[in-house]
Protein backbone atom coordinates (compact mmCIF):
# COMPACT_ATOMS: atom_id res chain seq x y z
CA UNK A 1 0.00 0.00 0.00
CA UNK A 2 0.91 3.57 -0.87
CA UNK A 3 2.33 5.47 2.39
CA UNK A 4 0.49 8.26 3.00
CA UNK A 5 2.57 12.04 3.46
CA UNK A 6 -0.36 15.01 5.21
CA UNK A 7 1.40 18.39 4.08
CA UNK A 8 -0.41 20.96 6.53
CA UNK A 9 0.36 24.93 6.46
CA UNK A 10 -0.88 27.05 8.68
CA UNK A 11 -1.67 30.53 8.77
CA UNK A 12 -1.07 33.51 6.51
CA UNK A 13 0.58 30.78 3.90
CA UNK A 14 -2.66 30.91 1.42
CA UNK A 15 -1.08 34.26 0.44
CA UNK A 16 1.89 33.17 -0.95
CA UNK A 17 3.08 34.94 -3.57
CA UNK A 18 1.08 38.14 -2.64
CA UNK A 19 2.68 39.36 0.59
CA UNK A 20 6.57 39.76 1.20
CA UNK A 21 7.53 38.31 -1.50
CA UNK A 22 11.10 39.43 -0.43
CA UNK A 23 10.94 36.74 2.08
CA UNK A 24 8.69 34.10 1.24
CA UNK A 25 9.21 34.24 -2.35
CA UNK A 26 6.86 34.70 -5.93
CA UNK A 27 5.44 31.40 -5.88
CA UNK A 28 1.86 30.68 -4.60
CA UNK A 29 0.65 28.25 -2.61
CA UNK A 30 -0.78 26.50 -5.36
CA UNK A 31 2.62 26.36 -7.12
CA UNK A 32 4.10 24.67 -4.07
CA UNK A 33 1.59 21.78 -3.76
CA UNK A 34 1.70 21.45 -7.82
CA UNK A 35 5.41 20.46 -7.06
CA UNK A 36 4.80 18.37 -3.51
CA UNK A 37 2.20 16.01 -5.60
CA UNK A 38 5.00 16.23 -8.43
CA UNK A 39 7.48 14.73 -6.06
CA UNK A 40 4.89 12.54 -3.97
CA UNK A 41 4.16 10.98 -7.32
CA UNK A 42 7.90 10.17 -8.40
CA UNK A 43 7.63 8.70 -4.43
CA UNK A 44 4.75 6.70 -4.53
CA UNK A 45 3.28 8.43 -1.84
CA UNK A 46 -0.29 9.40 -0.94
CA UNK A 47 -0.13 13.29 -0.84
CA UNK A 48 -2.69 15.30 1.28
CA UNK A 49 -1.73 18.70 0.83
CA UNK A 50 -3.43 21.39 3.47
CA UNK A 51 -4.17 25.23 4.69
CA UNK A 52 -6.11 26.88 7.27
CA UNK A 53 -6.07 30.01 9.12
CA UNK A 54 -6.73 28.08 12.40
CA UNK A 55 -5.04 26.89 15.27
CA UNK A 56 -7.56 24.34 15.89
CA UNK A 57 -8.24 23.02 12.41
CA UNK A 58 -4.48 22.26 12.44
CA UNK A 59 -5.29 20.15 15.75
CA UNK A 60 -7.46 18.69 14.57
CA UNK A 61 -5.55 17.79 11.37
CA UNK A 62 -2.69 16.48 12.88
CA UNK A 63 -4.82 14.63 15.17
CA UNK A 64 -6.74 13.26 12.27
CA UNK A 65 -3.10 12.30 10.83
CA UNK A 66 -2.74 9.65 13.49
CA UNK A 67 -5.02 6.84 11.96
CA UNK A 68 -4.90 8.22 8.31
CA UNK A 69 -1.53 9.28 7.66
CA UNK A 70 2.59 7.73 7.84
CA UNK A 71 4.07 11.47 7.72
CA UNK A 72 3.54 14.87 8.71
CA UNK A 73 5.28 17.55 6.83
CA UNK A 74 4.54 20.46 8.58
CA UNK A 75 4.55 24.38 8.26
CA UNK A 76 3.04 25.85 11.40
CA UNK A 77 3.99 29.10 10.28
CA UNK A 78 3.05 31.82 12.80
CA UNK A 79 1.46 29.02 15.29
CA UNK A 80 4.90 27.44 15.57
CA UNK A 81 6.15 30.06 17.44
CA UNK A 82 2.58 30.48 20.10
CA UNK A 83 1.38 26.90 19.82
CA UNK A 84 1.44 24.60 22.39
CA UNK A 85 -1.63 22.80 21.45
CA UNK A 86 0.13 21.90 18.23
CA UNK A 87 3.09 20.76 19.79
CA UNK A 88 0.72 18.35 21.95
CA UNK A 89 -1.06 17.17 19.04
CA UNK A 90 1.89 16.37 16.99
CA UNK A 91 3.88 14.36 19.89
CA UNK A 92 0.71 12.22 19.97
CA UNK A 93 1.68 11.37 16.62
CA UNK A 94 3.69 8.66 16.16
CA UNK A 95 4.48 8.81 12.49
CA UNK A 96 7.59 10.35 11.22
CA UNK A 97 7.54 14.28 11.43
CA UNK A 98 9.30 17.01 9.88
CA UNK A 99 9.11 20.90 10.49
CA UNK A 100 9.50 23.09 7.42
CA UNK A 101 9.68 27.33 7.30
CA UNK A 102 10.46 28.78 3.91
CA UNK A 103 12.49 31.23 5.44
CA UNK A 104 15.18 30.49 8.17
CA UNK A 105 13.52 31.79 11.36
CA UNK A 106 16.28 31.88 13.35
CA UNK A 107 17.92 34.80 11.21
CA UNK A 108 14.42 36.72 11.82
CA UNK A 109 12.94 38.88 14.32
CA UNK A 110 14.18 37.04 18.18
CA UNK A 111 10.06 36.43 18.54
CA UNK A 112 10.61 33.92 15.63
CA UNK A 113 13.88 32.10 17.44
CA UNK A 114 11.59 29.69 19.33
CA UNK A 115 9.37 27.27 18.08
CA UNK A 116 7.23 24.63 19.96
CA UNK A 117 7.03 22.24 16.99
CA UNK A 118 11.00 21.92 16.58
CA UNK A 119 10.48 19.57 20.21
CA UNK A 120 7.94 17.59 19.08
CA UNK A 121 9.49 16.70 15.37
CA UNK A 122 11.96 14.32 13.92
CA UNK A 123 13.69 16.49 11.81
CA UNK A 124 13.53 20.56 10.43
CA UNK A 125 14.13 22.04 7.05
CA UNK A 126 14.28 25.90 6.71
CA UNK A 127 15.66 28.63 4.81
CA UNK A 128 15.60 26.87 1.51
CA UNK A 129 12.95 28.73 0.22
CA UNK A 130 9.70 27.51 -1.74
CA UNK A 131 11.85 24.65 -3.32
CA UNK A 132 12.23 23.49 0.32
CA UNK A 133 8.54 21.91 0.26
CA UNK A 134 9.52 19.68 -2.86
CA UNK A 135 12.87 18.70 -1.76
CA UNK A 136 11.35 17.54 1.83
CA UNK A 137 8.33 15.15 -0.23
CA UNK A 138 11.16 13.50 -2.02
CA UNK A 139 13.42 13.32 1.07
CA UNK A 140 10.51 11.69 3.30
CA UNK A 141 9.52 9.48 0.35
CA UNK A 142 12.89 7.85 0.37
CA UNK A 143 12.48 7.25 4.22
CA UNK A 144 9.23 5.69 4.43
CA UNK A 145 9.84 3.42 1.10
CA UNK A 146 12.67 2.53 2.84
CA UNK A 147 10.54 1.65 5.95
CA UNK A 148 7.77 -0.23 4.04
CA UNK A 149 10.04 -2.67 2.39
CA UNK B 1 31.21 26.89 -15.78
CA UNK B 2 30.79 23.34 -13.14
CA UNK B 3 29.88 25.39 -9.86
CA UNK B 4 31.12 24.09 -6.28
CA UNK B 5 30.34 23.75 -3.13
CA UNK B 6 32.42 23.59 0.02
CA UNK B 7 31.66 21.12 2.70
CA UNK B 8 32.72 22.07 5.95
CA UNK B 9 32.46 19.84 8.67
CA UNK B 10 33.46 21.33 13.04
CA UNK B 11 35.34 19.45 15.04
CA UNK B 12 33.10 16.37 16.78
CA UNK B 13 30.30 17.02 13.46
CA UNK B 14 29.27 12.94 12.80
CA UNK B 15 28.76 11.78 16.27
CA UNK B 16 29.51 8.12 15.34
CA UNK B 17 27.82 8.24 12.04
CA UNK B 18 30.27 7.21 9.65
CA UNK B 19 32.52 10.01 8.15
CA UNK B 20 33.82 8.32 5.32
CA UNK B 21 30.16 7.30 4.37
CA UNK B 22 28.56 11.21 4.67
CA UNK B 23 31.80 12.04 2.00
CA UNK B 24 30.76 9.63 -0.25
CA UNK B 25 26.92 9.82 -0.42
CA UNK B 26 27.89 13.49 -1.06
CA UNK B 27 30.69 12.66 -3.77
CA UNK B 28 28.32 10.58 -5.57
CA UNK B 29 25.19 13.19 -5.52
CA UNK B 30 27.72 15.88 -7.09
CA UNK B 31 29.04 14.25 -9.37
CA UNK B 32 25.22 13.41 -10.61
CA UNK B 33 24.26 16.76 -10.43
CA UNK B 34 27.58 17.77 -12.29
CA UNK B 35 28.59 20.04 -9.11
CA UNK B 36 32.47 20.21 -7.67
CA UNK B 37 32.77 19.00 -4.10
CA UNK B 38 35.08 20.01 -1.52
CA UNK B 39 34.65 18.12 1.71
CA UNK B 40 36.60 19.23 4.81
CA UNK B 41 36.75 18.36 8.75
CA UNK B 42 38.00 20.95 10.91
CA UNK B 43 40.55 20.10 13.64
CA UNK B 44 39.82 23.32 15.10
CA UNK B 45 37.61 26.57 15.44
CA UNK B 46 40.37 28.68 13.97
CA UNK B 47 39.96 25.93 10.66
CA UNK B 48 36.47 26.77 10.27
CA UNK B 49 36.97 30.20 10.33
CA UNK B 50 39.54 30.32 7.51
CA UNK B 51 37.59 28.16 5.31
CA UNK B 52 34.25 29.96 5.68
CA UNK B 53 36.43 33.35 5.17
CA UNK B 54 37.97 31.45 1.93
CA UNK B 55 34.65 30.67 0.65
CA UNK B 56 33.80 34.32 -0.98
CA UNK B 57 35.81 34.08 -3.43
CA UNK B 58 36.53 30.15 -4.26
CA UNK B 59 33.13 29.00 -3.46
CA UNK B 60 29.67 29.03 -4.95
CA UNK B 61 28.22 27.66 -1.82
CA UNK B 62 28.38 26.55 1.75
CA UNK B 63 27.36 23.71 3.55
CA UNK B 64 28.56 23.75 7.55
CA UNK B 65 28.41 21.60 9.97
CA UNK B 66 29.57 23.69 13.06
CA UNK B 67 28.24 20.96 15.32
CA UNK B 68 29.34 22.46 18.81
CA UNK B 69 31.41 25.37 17.61
CA UNK B 70 30.19 28.34 19.82
CA UNK B 71 32.42 31.56 17.90
CA UNK B 72 30.55 31.15 14.78
CA UNK B 73 28.71 34.01 15.78
CA UNK B 74 31.44 36.74 15.68
CA UNK B 75 31.28 35.57 11.60
CA UNK B 76 29.51 37.58 9.20
CA UNK B 77 27.38 35.63 6.87
CA UNK B 78 26.05 38.44 5.64
CA UNK B 79 28.74 39.80 3.64
CA UNK B 80 29.26 36.39 2.62
CA UNK B 81 27.25 36.84 -0.54
CA UNK B 82 27.01 32.72 -1.34
CA UNK B 83 24.66 30.77 -0.22
CA UNK B 84 25.14 28.64 3.15
CA UNK B 85 23.44 25.56 4.53
CA UNK B 86 24.12 24.77 8.32
CA UNK B 87 23.67 21.13 8.84
CA UNK B 88 23.45 19.15 11.66
CA UNK B 89 23.02 15.63 12.12
CA UNK B 90 20.51 15.13 15.13
CA UNK B 91 17.48 17.59 15.71
CA UNK B 92 19.53 20.35 17.89
CA UNK B 93 16.02 20.68 20.01
CA UNK B 94 15.75 17.19 21.38
CA UNK B 95 17.39 16.48 25.11
CA UNK B 96 21.11 16.09 25.00
CA UNK B 97 21.81 18.95 22.24
CA UNK B 98 20.94 22.27 24.31
CA UNK B 99 24.14 23.30 23.88
CA UNK B 100 24.18 23.46 20.36
CA UNK B 101 22.56 26.15 18.82
CA UNK B 102 21.49 27.60 15.20
CA UNK B 103 23.29 30.49 13.26
CA UNK B 104 21.37 33.43 13.90
CA UNK B 105 22.94 36.36 12.05
CA UNK B 106 19.90 38.47 11.10
CA UNK B 107 19.58 39.20 7.49
CA UNK B 108 22.13 36.44 6.16
CA UNK B 109 21.15 33.84 3.94
CA UNK B 110 21.44 30.54 5.59
CA UNK B 111 19.79 27.25 5.58
CA UNK B 112 19.16 25.04 8.00
CA UNK B 113 18.45 21.51 8.63
CA UNK B 114 18.72 19.37 11.49
CA UNK B 115 17.69 16.00 12.34
CA UNK B 116 17.93 13.72 9.09
CA UNK B 117 21.03 12.38 9.67
CA UNK B 118 23.65 12.20 6.44
CA UNK B 119 20.62 12.95 4.27
CA UNK B 120 21.03 16.20 5.45
CA UNK B 121 23.46 17.11 3.84
CA UNK B 122 22.70 15.62 0.69
CA UNK B 123 19.40 17.63 0.78
CA UNK B 124 21.10 20.66 1.45
CA UNK B 125 23.46 20.00 -1.89
CA UNK B 126 20.48 19.48 -3.79
CA UNK B 127 18.83 22.92 -2.49
CA UNK B 128 22.49 24.93 -3.28
CA UNK B 129 22.17 22.90 -6.80
CA UNK B 130 19.22 23.95 -7.61
CA UNK B 131 19.96 27.54 -6.31
CA UNK B 132 22.93 27.40 -8.98
CA UNK B 133 20.40 26.73 -11.89
CA UNK B 134 17.64 29.20 -10.90
CA UNK B 135 20.60 31.49 -11.06
CA UNK B 136 21.96 31.04 -14.42
CA UNK B 137 18.38 31.31 -15.95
Amino acid sequence: MMPTLFVLNGPNLNLLGLRETHIYGKETLEDIKKACLEAGARRQLKLDFRQTNYEGELVEWIQEARTAADAILINAAAYTHTSVAVHDALRAFDGYKVELHISNPHVREEFRHHSYVSYAVDAIVAGLGTPGYGLAVDMIGERLAGRHS
Amino acid sequence: MQQSILVINGPGAFQGISAQLIESACTDLCKELDVKLDFRQAANEEDLHNWIAQTADEVDGLILNPAGCSRLGAVDFGSLKKPVVEVHLHNIYQEGEESVRPLHNRGAKIGFICGLGADGYLLAIRSLAQSFNNKGR
